[in-house]
């Protein structure tokens, strides 16, 4: 019988019972979740010494008050009482882990009574739109802070000392951190086949933080080289003829297109050790070579946004009101497009054969690869 | 079904790889060809002949003229030894007319003539008719401001100093990827600006109308060295070649010459010798004290920004302190005018194809101790005033210099001193 119970992002979740009084997480979030327990152990396990880390990390999740669950027991205390004193359950992060009323589960799912999980490419575009204002201001914010230095701050660069550059661009990484949480977010999501609201970036740094690790760690997987060869070869080979022009497209395109794929085959298990060519071979075999279509077809929109891009960043010396625009257009359709590839890329994923069906990966025995896995000895 | 999925990914990267594999084979290496000790030495000859009219090393043509700057070559690049810069002496005036009807008419006055002498009235009727005009005629220099003569509406009147030729085979073997490499570092460097800007250090590469990219000459309007040769022949010597016909006289526009003064073999023999000059080298002081000054006014040099457009190495060639671009360098240092290749638009005249007026291939640095005077036509007579005039994209390097107190400014000189001739 599994353990049922509701992520703080509002992901329901279950696992199985061996998985009781266990830490995971959350497959759509990413967060930490503690796995509750609402009956007492099997009678007859001993508690073993617990390790440093798990002293260390009990003292920091001491919570004062034990679990309080609003609907009506569901443990008998004479049962209890006959096979002698229970051990006291792990204690609970309550700020991980929400358990619904039977009230608020009903208006969860009354939410968004219309929104299946699609089953046509072109409902994929729908999901951005209904982000339209997280979007928008996304994509505003990465306009303002990709062309303001280039106006502001590159012509002064003789005024400002090495220390000083880290801060003033720190705004645009900030940014650049949002839209990535926001990106994986989107593409967790779809992996996991959650229909629903478009939500905003998950607030928590270290969730920030390890979505960028995810894309930055895809990106040195084998685009990294690529696109510095790309650019390498922009650099030297002098006059761009028609030959050039078709290989600097290729390398950009296969860069992009390999970008998503590695991020698809991670996201399948969380595991960033799944960023190597053989786990994206299996992805597509299992999902079909539409993915890899979808995912060069997406290498093509980067390079015509790139080229956007750079058009806008030399117009803004011209003409700052057209630059402005040219970057603002740019971002805003490059968010939308990201956002309805990653569901696209995602949906398929989900829906592939062996690749659906289990919505929470915690019913899996794969752990994240973030959280250490507790010793099977405490739990018989 | 898995083998024939896998055949047809393989076909594609094999065809994704073609572009490439047509890429590398077509790639264009460009090796240095050592220079012929024997043309080299009969293009040393050539070098410091005195032409004359009829000359008998010119049995086909007319000889020197008949109408010319100099009787030979080393009569004007001499300083610092032969093939060096020249002063103010041998300055070569050029002009732009724009006519009425929209188009422009250009050209050298010569300062000599065997027969036909040009002066500045064949320009134009309003200017006096002086062959060989001071500089101060032309620009307003300081402190002589009032010399300077008006210029009728549509006529530009300008002057070239005699540029040095040490180096001149490092410049020749540099492919033109390196100048448009060099140009696209820069622009990335500064936020992809335009090279329009006038205020960020954004050069161009110079362009011919036959799509090569210039490195000689003070507009850049030569791709080879031969080329530069060639035209400085003609145009300087009036010796007409397989590659520049001599001019004619401005009074008398159908003069022509029975044939050719120099074979393409002298001239190959002139070009060999000019590429065995030797480079300028950095030549350290000798006290510690000043060492210690020419390696601070080296960091300034770099601080400063003179380093923006006055690169210390230019792909394979070190030391040369230029990126070979074109650089708009203000209103002020305007020179419009070409002898050889397309016109140049004159300063009123809106910009198009072709250096502007303002803009200025970087010369390099290496030797610049011993090139006085300085900038394209020598109106500065030491370094610091010529760090003084930099305009448009040189201005922020110039408020910088000038913002520097005595010593850092005389530690900066200190090291530009260290580039001598050979």
């Amino acid at each position: 019988m599994a353990i049922k119970f509701i992520c703080g992002c509002g992901k329901h979740l279950r696992a199985r019972d061996e998985m009781a009084s266990r830490r995971s997480v959350c497959p759509r979030c990413g967060s930490p979740v503690g796995i509750p327990s609402l009956r007492p152990t099997h009678p007859g396990t001993a508690l073993g010494p617990m390790t440093p880390d798990e002293r260390r990390r009990a003292r920091k999740n001491a919570l004062p008050a034990p679990l309080t669950s609003p609907g009506p027991a569901r443990h008998e205390p004479d049962r209890i009482a006959a096979v002698g004193p229970v051990p006291a359950p792990r204690p609970l992060n309550l700020g991980a882990v929400h358990v619904l009323s039977p009230e608020e589960s009903r208006r969860e799912a009354a939410a968004w009574p219309g929104w299946p999980l699609e089953t046509r490419w072109y409902q994929c575009l729908l999901y951005p739109l209904r982000a339209w204002r997280l979007v928008l201001v996304l994509a505003g914010g990465l306009a303002v802070l990709t062309g303001a230095p280039v106006q502001i701050l590159v012509p002064r660069q003789e005024f400002l000392v090495g220390q000083q550059w880290p801060f003033l661009f720190a705004p645009l990484f900030v940014y650049l951190l949002l839209a990535c949480g926001f990106l994986q977010r989107v593409l967790a999501s779809a992996r996991a086949g959650e229909p629903g609201p478009v939500r905003p970036p998950a607030c928590g740094l270290a969730l920030l933080l390890r979505s960028v690790a995810t894309w930055l760690v895809c990106f040195l997987a084998g685009p990294a080289l690529l696109a510095a060869g790309g650019f390498l070869y922009w650099l030297h080979c002098g006059d761009l003829d028609l030959l050039d022009e078709l290989i600097l497209a290729e390398l950009v395109v296969l860069a992009v297109g390999s970008w998503l794929l590695l991020l698809l085959a991670v996201s399948q298990r969380g595991r960033l050790l799944d960023a190597n060519p053989l786990a994206v071979a299996r992805l597509v075999g299992r999902v079909g070579d539409r993915l890899v279509v979808a995912a060069l077809a997406g290498g093509v929109a980067a390079l015509a946004h790139g080229r956007l891009l750079l058009a806008g960043l030399e117009e803004l010396h011209r003409r700052p009101g057209m630059g402005g625009l040219l970057l603002a257009g740019c971002w805003l359709s490059g968010l939308f497009g990201t956002t309805f590839l990653l569901r696209l890329l995602g949906v398929w994923c989900h829906r592939a054969p062996g690749g659906s069906g289990e919505p929470n990966p915690l019913t899996s025995a794969d752990c994240s690869p973030f959280l250490p896995e507790m010793p099977s000895s405490r739990l018989q | 079904m898995k083998r024939s999925r896998l055949t047809w990914y393989l076909l594609a990267a094999l065809l994704a790889l073609v572009p490439v594999g047509v890429r590398v084979l077509t790639w264009k290496i460009s090796w240095s060809q050592p220079v012929d000790p024997a043309m080299a030495q009969a293009g040393e000859e050539l070098f410091n002949h005195e032409w004359k009219p009829e000359d008998p090393l010119a049995p086909d043509g007319d000889g020197l003229g008949p109408v010319f700057n100099a009787t030979s070559c080393v009569a004007c690049h001499q300083r610092g030894g032969p093939g060096g810069s020249g002063g103010l002496e041998s300055n070569v005036t050029i002009f732009t007319v724009r006519n009425n009807d929209g188009t422009t008419r250009q050209g050298v006055v010569h300062a000599r003539a065997v027969r036909y002498q040009e002066t500045l009235r064949h320009v134009h009727p309003e200017l006096p008719a002086i062959a060989r005009p001071a500089l101060a005629l032309l620009v307003p220099l300081p402190g002589r401001e009032r010399e300077a003569i008006p210029f009728p509406p549509g006529v530009h009147v300008s002057q070239r100093n005699t540029p040095a030729l040490f180096g001149a085979k490092l410049i020749d073997d540099l492919p033109a990827r390196v100048l448009l490499a060099q140009e696209k570092g820069q622009r990335l460097r500064w936020g992809l600006a335009p090279p329009e800007s006038e205020h960020l250090p954004v050069g161009r590469a110079p362009r011919l109308t036959d799509g090569r990219v210039g490195k000689f000459g003070w507009k850049g309007q030569a791709a080879s060295l031969a080329d530069f040769v060639q035209a400085a022949c003609a145009n300087e010597l009036g010796l007409g070649n397989p590659g520049h016909a001599q001019p004619a006289p401005l009074g008398k526009p159908d003069c022509r010459s029975p044939g050719l003064d120099l074979t393409l073999e002298q001239c190959d023999q002139l070009t060999a010798f000019v590429a065995s000059l030797p480079r300028s080298v950095e030549r350290p002081p000798e006290t510690s004290r000043a060492r210690e000054d020419a390696l601070a006014g080296k960091r300034l040099f770099h601080a400063v920004g003179c380093a923006d457009c006055h690169t210390p190495d230019l792909g394979p060639v070190e030391g040369i302190y230029s990126d070979l671009l074109l650089h708009r360098m203000g209103q002020e240092l305007q020179g419009g005018g070409s002898y050889n290749g397309r016109p140049v638009p004159v300063p009123d005249a809106e910009p198009g194809e072709g250096p502007l007026p303002s803009e200025w291939r970087t010369p390099p640095l290496w030797g610049v101790a011993d090139s006085a005077p300085y900038l394209h036509d020598g109106r500065a007579a030491t370094l610091e005033e010529a760090i003084r005039m930099h305009g448009g994209q040189g201005t922020r390097s110039a408020r910088q210099f000038a913002a520097l107190n005595i010593a850092a400014k005389a530690q900066l000189i200190a090291f530009l001193t260290t580039m001598r001739a050979p």
